[in-house]
């Protein structure tokens, strides 16, 4: 498994958007290159991949999001014993969605789904969202 | 050529994990635990990032091996970084990447972010502690 640092979906966008989107195949790949030679090794987590491709707009754009994603190792895909979303991710996402913080904000499922996909593998995550779930 | 990150980040929960990776493999960690709820975001992180000749570490004890025959270097850099810190370290998605004087055939950096806008100096003294803790923390890794 790679080091144990995940990016969250915020940290992909922000390497995808730092010097204007890629316009091809070729720079989409070399935009995540350069993205994990600065920040050291890491990956994503399923739930990420997702999130970030559903962002895409148009075909075009799902082709180039998957060129870029592809560089990076999702962790949870790697782990051999343990691949994939597992249900106990399922019920620890439904504990985390469950807990109502005091400002009332909406709790989001890929946030919750993610932490506890991290707490499962041991690793941590880089986000910069302030709706991550917090303990 | 191998690549080798020594790392010690600390979690949102209070929680310090030190790892150590050959070629993005990770070989060695340690996990500090932080409160009872565990929150795996992260506050911040300081990479040491070596790219040396030849072959890495390939198993634990060998890296445990490398880790004490260049301890004194490590925690130099670690100094070094400390020393060279800006007065603010803004909250950006990039680490600030400080090079090192590394010993011939070696490439080294010391790499450090942190999430939310730090005070330089605070961030210097996570880099110093790490230095002072280095052997203690180091006999701590295990696979």
């Amino acid at each position: 498994m790679a080091v144990g640092r995940v990016f969250d979906t915020n940290y992909l966008i922000g390497a995808w958007n730092r010097h204007g989107p890629p316009q091809s195949l070729t720079e989409a790949r070399e935009r995540a290159k350069q993205f994990l030679n600065t920040m050291g090794s890491g990956g994503i987590l399923s739930p990420i991949r997702l999130e970030f491709l559903s962002g895409a707009r148009t075909k075009q754009e799902l082709r180039l999001y998957d060129a870029f994603l592809d560089q990076f190792e999702v962790l949870d895909l790697a782990a051999k014993r343990q691949r994939g979303v597992r249900a106990e991710d399922w019920t620890e996402a439904e504990r985390l969605v469950r807990r109502v913080p005091p400002d009332g904000k909406p709790r989001h499922l890929a946030d919750c789904l993610i932490r506890a996909i991290a707490n499962r593998l041991g690793v941590e995550v880089l986000t910069n969202d302030a709706g991550f779930p917090r303990g | 050529m191998a690549k080798i990150e020594i790392y010690r980040q600390k979690r949102v929960d209070g929680g310090i994990r030190t790892g150590f990776s050959v070629d993005g493999a990770r070989l060695l960690q340690h996990l500090q635990a932080g409160s009872p709820e565990p929150d795996p975001a992260l506050e911040w992180f300081i990479d040491i990032r070596c790219t040396v000749r030849g072959k890495g570490p390939a198993s634990e004890s060998e890296a445990q091996t490398w880790l004490t025959e260049h301890s004194e270097f490590l925690r130099d850099a670690l100094r070094a970084a400390a020393d060279d810190i800006p007065v603010g370290i803004d909250a950006d998605l990039w680490p600030h990447i400080q090079e090192i004087n590394a010993p011939k055939g070696w490439k080294v950096v010391v790499a450090y972010s942190a999430i939310k806008r730090v005070d330089g100096r605070q961030m210097a003294s996570h880099l110093r502690a790490w230095a002072k803790q280095f052997n203690s923390v180091a006999r701590k890794l295990a696979a």
